[in-house]
């Protein structure tokens, strides 16, 4: 059977739960807990540390990120690493996107800003297309004009 | 298509290859998911991002006690996951653990260069389901408590949060750390150790028993 030093100093480090143990200890230990009333309170002790370990550790987690915020926060993660991942199959084709990629991967902080920026550059070039279709081709009489400063065509007048 | 071919005999009409069958990327285990990943397949990448994201978010931020570095540093770890995807060898090591271990590096990198922080502000919130006095002794050892993790070395207070708060085995933390299982022991009896101890301060100053 296992010796009792060894059942505490499992239970010193693994604590109250045995099933938490190694697999290979797991037997040995419940039947010195079975048998031994030593190990039964080294186990109780153990479990009250567990419990203030887990209480504490939750209550600081949930002020940090609080339950609501972790789905948000996980679908950030997976745009940035998406964003992060298509910028870096990107820079295999184009130089140029492998320089930003090794930038963003030297500024801890431009990932986010990438996103940012890259959103924006979209926008400016749909507002370019956009004006390009839109604005209507001048005709013969519009080139002249646009070509003859407005003050100028007072003074001939 | 191949009625309005006119060079059938000559030229025989290109056959498009078969595609392959569709991926069930929610039912695939994260070997499947992995193996897929490395051959490029990024929408596998992003089902293990959707699966274990929420734990890499959590041990980051436990470790750091700053979400937003922790979740920079999470992007960081799948980023790096996803380049060394390829050399992933799912008969050397689970997933998770691989995945832990880039997490819990970073992490540690990034406590080696921080300074150590305060508890946050707004650090033990009322719970209204207790009475009063339970909520003032459950809260004043929620503070003890997270006051000494916070005060924990990076080793130990990450072999505790793997092995109690993410449930991984002794042997499994062990991977992610990089360390003997006989080594991780130690560490989080030294982390009891001490925990155990700053509980004993605090009740003795008139704290919690």
């Amino acid at each position: 059977m296992m010796p009792l030093s060894r059942f505490a100093a499992l239970a010193d480090s693994y604590g109250g739960d045995i099933g938490r143990w190694p697999e290979i200890f797991r037997d040995e230990a419940r039947a010195l807990a079975a048998a031994s009333a030593q190990a039964r309170a080294r186990l109780a002790e153990a479990a009250r540390l567990d419990a203030a370990l887990m209480a504490g550790s939750r209550r600081a987690l949930e002020t940090l990120l609080p339950p609501g915020a972790e789905d948000a926060a996980v679908a950030r993660l997976r745009r940035g690493v998406a964003g992060r991942i298509a910028a870096t199959s990107l820079a295999t084709t184009a130089p140029w996107a492998g320089w930003l990629a090794r930038l963003a991967d030297r500024l801890p902080g431009l990932p986010r800003l990438a996103g940012l920026a890259t959103a924006g550059g979209v926008a400016v070039m749909a507002g370019l297309l956009v004006g390009a279709l839109t604005v209507a081709q001048p005709d013969g009489d519009a080139l002249v004009s646009l070509m003859q400063p407005t003050p100028l065509a007072v003074f001939i007048e | 298509m191949e009625k309005c071919w006119p060079f059938g005999g000559l030229l025989p009409l290109p056959r498009r290859p078969a595609a392959p069958p569709a991926r069930d990327y929610a039912g695939a285990d994260d070997d499947a998911l992995a193996v897929w990943a490395g051959s490029g397949d990024r929408r596998a990448f992003d089902a293990l991002v959707l699966r274990h994201g929420a734990f890499a978010l959590r041990v980051a931020t436990r470790l750091t006690r700053d979400a937003t570095v922790a979740e920079d540093l999470a992007q960081e770890a799948f980023v790096r996951a996803w380049k060394a995807i390829g050399r992933f060898d799912p008969q050397r090591a689970r997933l998770t653990t691989w995945l832990y271990r880039i997490v819990a590096n970073l992490c540690r990198d990034h406590q080696r260069r921080a300074r150590p922080e305060a508890l946050p502000d707004g650090f033990d919130p009322a719970d209204p389901a207790a009475g009063a006095e339970e909520r003032l002794v459950a809260g004043q050892q929620a503070r003890a408590m997270a006051a000494a993790l916070a005060e924990l070395p990076d080793r130990q207070r990450t072999a505790l949060a793997l092995v109690y708060e993410e449930g991984l085995s002794g042997a499994e933390a062990a991977k992610a750390l990089g360390v003997s299982a006989k080594a991780v022991e130690r560490l989080l009896a030294r982390g009891r150790q001490f925990l155990r101890t700053r509980l004993a301060d605090a009740a003795g100053q008139g704290g919690p028993p």
